[in-house]
């Protein structure tokens, strides 16, 4: 059985899709591949897993009709917009490249331009909310502010990314990534948890940096404002112990899912 | 009979998988019996082709899919899915049979051998 899982999970795993779907077509694989095993075995084959496989097709036809079977919106956030990024990057750092710098700037652009339209619907929702809450209107000038603070962090957070993601690929941390994935759930739920609120804290300071003018003379009462709020609605503690519920059960579930077929060695 | 490659499937596989599932449920393995049983052995399907069809059948609510887990015991093995028509599926098929007897009709009229 594990060798024709491995033939499937070598289809399957570079499909950018949910871990979902991915389950999905590697038991419906395994299972047709179970079928066709068994029938070579009657058949006295010689090889009966590679008769299986070579009745399937070319894996590589194969993997690019599933990849277009999968919906182009599950495509993105499954994986292909940072296997494009993968692409670009070592693209880069590949000596033979005879255009790394283009490569560069087109991947550091495109991941600006991802984190901003996320960044700016969202920033603009917290102004409009703060705005409301305080009674006021939101002044021509602040919004002018608000768009260049935005613009702001969404460089600096395609520049940390990129950053990361380049020292990985030169560095061959590849290893790192591999351990987190075996990491515990509770433990990465934790990790991810933090990094949302501390990611989340550190925008309200920006807004408010923002809002109290320059330079940010309001931040501390602003912070004071927030734990005075905390204190009168100890239901807003909810809010770290949902996430780090929610985090934890998905990571659960994405290891029962994902270890069998994950610790498969697939390399030729 | 020669055999028909799969180039000359292009584009007729989701109707063919749509008449197969009319005559009854089936797994994907047990679609393709049938398809073979059906065209006497002349349809040439690199197998693993039929289950992106099936996902797009499925998609576009053609088709409906449930993992049939009954008899496990008896049958060793990963579980299976089960596939069945949708009324909408039903439709579709007869429209699509409807357009390849008219495509049939234009291309056998000119395809006749000149008097």
């Amino acid at each position: 059985m594990k060798a024709l899982k491995i033939v499937v999970e070598r289809i399957v795993r570079p499909i950018a899709a949910s871990e979902l779907r991915k389950n999905k077509m590697r038991e419906e694989l395994l299972a047709h591949l179970y079928m066709a095993y068994e029938e070579a075995l009657a058949a006295n084959e010689h090889d009966p897993v590679a008769t299986a496989a070579l009745r399937l097709g070319d894996p590589n036809i194969l993997r690019e009709e599933l990849q277009a079977a999968v919906p182009r919106s599950e495509q993105y956030t499954g994986g292909k917009f940072v296997r494009r990024l993968f692409h670009h990057l070592e693209a880069t750092f590949d000596p033979g490249n005879p255009a790394p710098y283009r490569h560069c700037l087109k991947a550091s652009l495109y991941m600006t331009a991802v984190y901003f339209a996320t960044l700016f619907p969202m920033g603009l929702l917290s102004f409009s909310g703060i705005a409301w809450i305080s009674k006021g209107t939101i002044p021509g000038d602040k919004f002018v502010h608000l768009a260049g603070v935005l613009m702001l962090i969404g460089g600096a957070m395609a520049l940390c990314h990129f950053s990361c993601v380049s020292s990985f690929i030169v560095l061959r941390l590849h290893h790192l990534v591999r351990a987190s994935s075996k990491a515990s759930p509770i433990w990465k739920g934790l990790v991810l948890t933090t990094l949302v609120l501390g990611f989340a804290g550190l925008f309200l300071l920006l807004l408010a940096w923002v809002l109290g003018g320059w330079p940010p003379q309001r931040i501390p009462y602003f912070v004071a404002e927030l734990g005075a709020i905390l204190a009168r609605e100890p239901v807003a503690y909810l809010i770290p112990i949902g996430l780090f519920t929610l985090t934890t059960w998905a990571f659960h579930v994405e290891r029962r899912q994902f270890q069998a077929w994950g610790s498969l060695e697939i390399d030729e | 009979m020669g055999k028909i490659e799969k180039d000359m499937l292009r584009g007729h596989l989701e109707g063919l998988v749509l008449s197969v599932l009319e005559r009854g449920d089936g797994h994907g393995y047990m679609i393709l019996n049938r398809l073979r049983e059906l065209s006497a052995g002349t349809l040439q399907l690199r197998e693993g082709s039929l289950y992106p069809a099936l996902y797009r059948l499925e998609e576009s609510g053609l088709v409906r899919a449930r993992w049939d887990t009954s008899g496990s015991e008896e049958r060793p093995g990963p579980r299976r899915r089960t596939y069945s028509l949708t009324r909408r599926g039903k439709k579709t098929l007869s429209e699509r049979r409807q357009a390849w007897e008219q495509f049939a009709q234009v291309v056998g009229t000119i395809l006749e051998p000149a008097p």
